[in-house]
């Protein structure tokens, strides 16, 4: 009689499950949303914490290059704090982000000085934000585009509030690991002013990200930066000292 | 230090280059979020080395004498910069400069109007110099306590041109705030929390020196130094507190200073200061640097001394050289505030500009501005005389490496505005700092371009170009009118520098 009863149940429960599963099979197909998207960069591009190492090359206009080394490590609350190595003038230099706030710490001066997040990262093509404030679903608001290839999908973002390191920004994604492919960062004048590629997809201790991001500057022919991430840990542990303005060039 | 200990920090300095991963990074990197502690003491190190050739328009006909300014000067330094890790939460920290100088070619008013030759001859302030800019130990035995001793360098003021706040440091050179490094000798406490933190400082002032290295502070010796006796037998320290707090995205800083003959006339003297710095509408900076104190140190002239048709001899006057100056004001019960209001943005060319006003209340008044002009006449006529002899006195430099220029504001109003522009050129970049009294409209012109020839080479040219010749709110002294920058002993200065970095 228990026999009996049991299978029934598991029967049922087999059915409810398969039911279930029927219902939620076309959810699982159906396309992601602007949101879900956006959502995954920032998972991929900027996880809740981490430590990583980083070259960003600058190229100029003259074929010369400008090579810079730092260390990027991200604690709780989006608070990030960086520190450069390389080159030995830029040696010694920190930064810090703790909201809206973001500091410059300058060994000649003794003291972190406030900087804007649209100001230019070290002189390169990227700005502070793109090193400093990869928080693309707090600072803006996406639209799905047509992308114009069935393979990838086109988020159309456009900036909450001026703190956002763009006015505007176009983004594709490869559809299926929404893995990020290109971008477009628009002025509020409607003009495309940098773009970028993501490439070199790698694993880095369990997260697949692109590990190569090549910045051109559209106002200047010629000028160009990259971005090479060497090295990246997640869920690291990082005091909430270490996140004060007092504590860099410590 | 002994060869080998330099050579092992060296060798393991060596090491801490060329990192491809983050754990090649642990064993010498900035700890803490690393897991791994590198088990024995690891080395950073990186410096510098410069040479500044300086070429000077020197302009006899001011009241300042020029017989020690010379008209070619020629400064090399060799800088190292030492961070030793000793654990997880400990390192030591030097930064310093060995100065090797040289100067030629002095002139010198021929009392007819012109400039005569002055023969060469000893100036101490081009002697070698060893500048131990910073020095210090820090320990961190929690994350929210930090303990640090040594010279170092704190600033909490705001301003970036020039801090109000800063009675400790010697002062920021404006034409290049990133120039001047030297800190002071001190002992810290400092506990930093998310939000705010809190910091405790004791600096003891040094007395004696040699060569930028201190053999004397706190108090002087009861016995004679370099045949002079001690000028007193008192502690002569500051101590403060300060609180900084991040509110509402802006950095505020509450400073209470207590000193007693710390660097000036003041006995247990207590001073307030305040700072602040936000950005407003996303690309623009606003700051705020102030310190309230009741009395003021400056030594001001005394009338009845230098005024005209007195001088020596009159009552009030028996000794000029003792008798013409004094911190007058040092116990005067009024509140004289000194202030700076700044503000700073970035271009979308990537340029950069900075405008800061600066008031200090104690400044001189017109009436003695006049007579401090009628002060240095003097002394200028008694340093031709020889009755006074150059660098009599000395004193204590800090030990800090030569400022291109020195900001000494005698005044009351100034503006200073810093425009620098980037990549003129890929690496050049062209800059003008301005720095104008507002009750003279004297003020000192400074442009500059810059080459990065290589990431490790920098070469700069920089102009300073005083600016007295405007006739407005200047003082009459005689036949002639003066400004304060018309007190430059120069018409024209041109600085070449070459740094390269390792």
């Amino acid at each position: 009689m228990n026999n009996l009863m049991e299978n029934a149940m598991r029967r049922s429960i087999i059915l409810g499950v398969a039911a279930l599963l029927g219902q939620a099979a076309p959810v699982a197909a159906a396309e992601p949303t602007a949101a879900e998207i956006l959502k995954k960069y920032d998972d991929t591009m900027s996880p809740k914490t981490f430590d990583a190492l980083v070259v960003m090359i600058a190229h100029r206009q003259d074929d010369t290059t400008r090579t810079y080394k730092f260390r990027v490590m991200k604690g709780h609350d989006d608070k990030i704090r960086l520190w450069f190595f390389e080159p030995a003038s830029a040696k010694g230099q920190e930064m810090l982000r703790v909201g809206e706030n973001m500091w410059v710490y300058m060994p000649s001066l003794k003291r972190a000085v406030r900087i804007a997040s649209r100001d230019s990262f070290q002189g390169g093509d990227f700005n502070n934000a793109d090193a400093l404030r990869v928080n693309y679903v707090a600072d803006y608001t996406p639209v799905l585009g047509d992308s114009g290839d069935p393979k990838s999908y086109l988020l159309d973002l456009s900036a909450k509030s001026k703190d956002a390191a763009y006015d505007k920004v176009k983004l594709w994604f490869r559809k299926g690991d929404l893995m990020p492919e290109k971008a477009e960062y628009y002025a509020a004048s409607g003009k495309m002013i940098r773009s970028m590629k993501f490439t070199d997809v790698k694993d880095f201790r369990g997260l697949r990200r692109p590990a190569h991001l090549e910045m051109k500057n559209e106002l200047a022919q010629k000028r160009w930066s990259e971005m090479t991430w060497l090295d990246m840990k997640l869920n690291v542990e990082v005091p909430a000292q270490r996140f004060v303005v007092d504590d860099l060039g410590r | 230090m002994r060869p080998l200990p330099m050579l092992a920090i060296l060798l393991v300095a060596a090491e801490c280059a060329g990192q491809e991963s983050l754990d090649d990074l642990d064993k010498a990197g900035p700890a803490e979020a690393v897991t791994e502690v590198p088990k024995s003491p690891t080395a950073e190190v990186n410096g510098y080395l410069s040479n500044r050739l300086t070429g000077t328009w020197v302009s006899t006909s001011g009241p300042v004498p020029t017989r020690d300014v010379p008209s070619l000067q020629d400064l090399l330094e060799a800088n190292v910069q030492l961070k030793v890790r000793l654990g997880k939460s400990a390192f030591a920290y030097g930064d310093l400069s060995l100065l090797l100088q040289g100067g030629w070619l002095y002139y010198r008013d021929d009392g007819a109007g012109g400039r005569e030759r002055v023969g060469e001859h000893d100036v101490s302030s081009l002697h070698p110099l060893v500048a131990p800019s910073e020095l210090y130990l820090s320990w961190s035995p929690a994350s929210w306590l930090n303990l640090a001793a040594g010279k170092k360098r704190i600033v909490w003021g705001s301003g970036f041109a020039f801090n109000p706040t800063d009675l400790v440091n010697p002062p920021k050179d404006p034409t290049d705030p990133s120039f001047q490094r030297a800190g002071a000798f001190l002992a810290r406490v400092e506990l930093p929390f998310e939000k705010l933190t809190v910091s405790a400082l004791f600096v003891p002032q040094v007395l004696y020196e040699k060569s930028g290295l201190p053999y004397a502070m706190f108090k002087y010796s009861d016995y004679p130094v370099d045949g002079q006796k001690p000028p007193d037998d008192q502690f002569h320290y500051l101590v403060a507190a300060r609180l900084y707090a991040l509110v509402y995205d802006a950095d505020i800083n509450l400073i209470y200073y207590f000193s007693n003959r710390f660097r000036d006339g003041f006995e247990n003297k207590s001073r307030f200061g305040a700072s602040f710095s936000r950005y407003f509408f996303t690309d623009y900076e606003l700051h705020v640097d102030a310190l309230f104190q009741t009395g003021s140190a400056r030594s001001y002239p005394n009338h009845a001394c230098v005024a005209a048709g007195q001088g020596p001899g009159s009552p009030d006057c028996a000794i000029p050289t003792r008798d013409a100056a004094s911190a007058s004001k040092l116990d005067d019960s009024a509140i004289y505030p000194r202030l700076l209001v700044g503000g700073r943005t970035m271009f979308k060319d990537e340029s950069s500009l900075s405008i800061e006003y600066y008031y200090q209340a104690d400044g001189f008044s017109d009436g003695e501005f006049e007579d401090a002009i009628r002060g240095l006449l003097a002394a200028k006529a008694l340093l031709d005389q020889g009755l006074i002899v150059p660098g009599a006195g000395g004193g204590a430099s800090g030990g800090a490496a030569p400022a291109k220029f020195s900001f000494d504001p005698l005044r009351r109003h100034y503006l200073i505005i810093s425009y620098t522009k980037p990549k003129i050129r890929d690496d050049w970049a062209v800059g003008m700092v301005m720095i104008a009294g507002l009750q003279d409209l004297s003020g000192l012109l400074s442009p500059s371009v810059s080459w990065n020839v290589r990431e490790w080479l920098t070469l700069s040219l920089t102009g300073f170009v005083p600016v007295r010749g405007i006739p407005v709110g200047q003082v009459k002294v005689g036949e002639e009118s003066y400004s304060e920058y018309a007190l430059l002993p120069f018409d024209a200065r041109v600085l070449f520098e070459a740094r390269a970095f390792y």
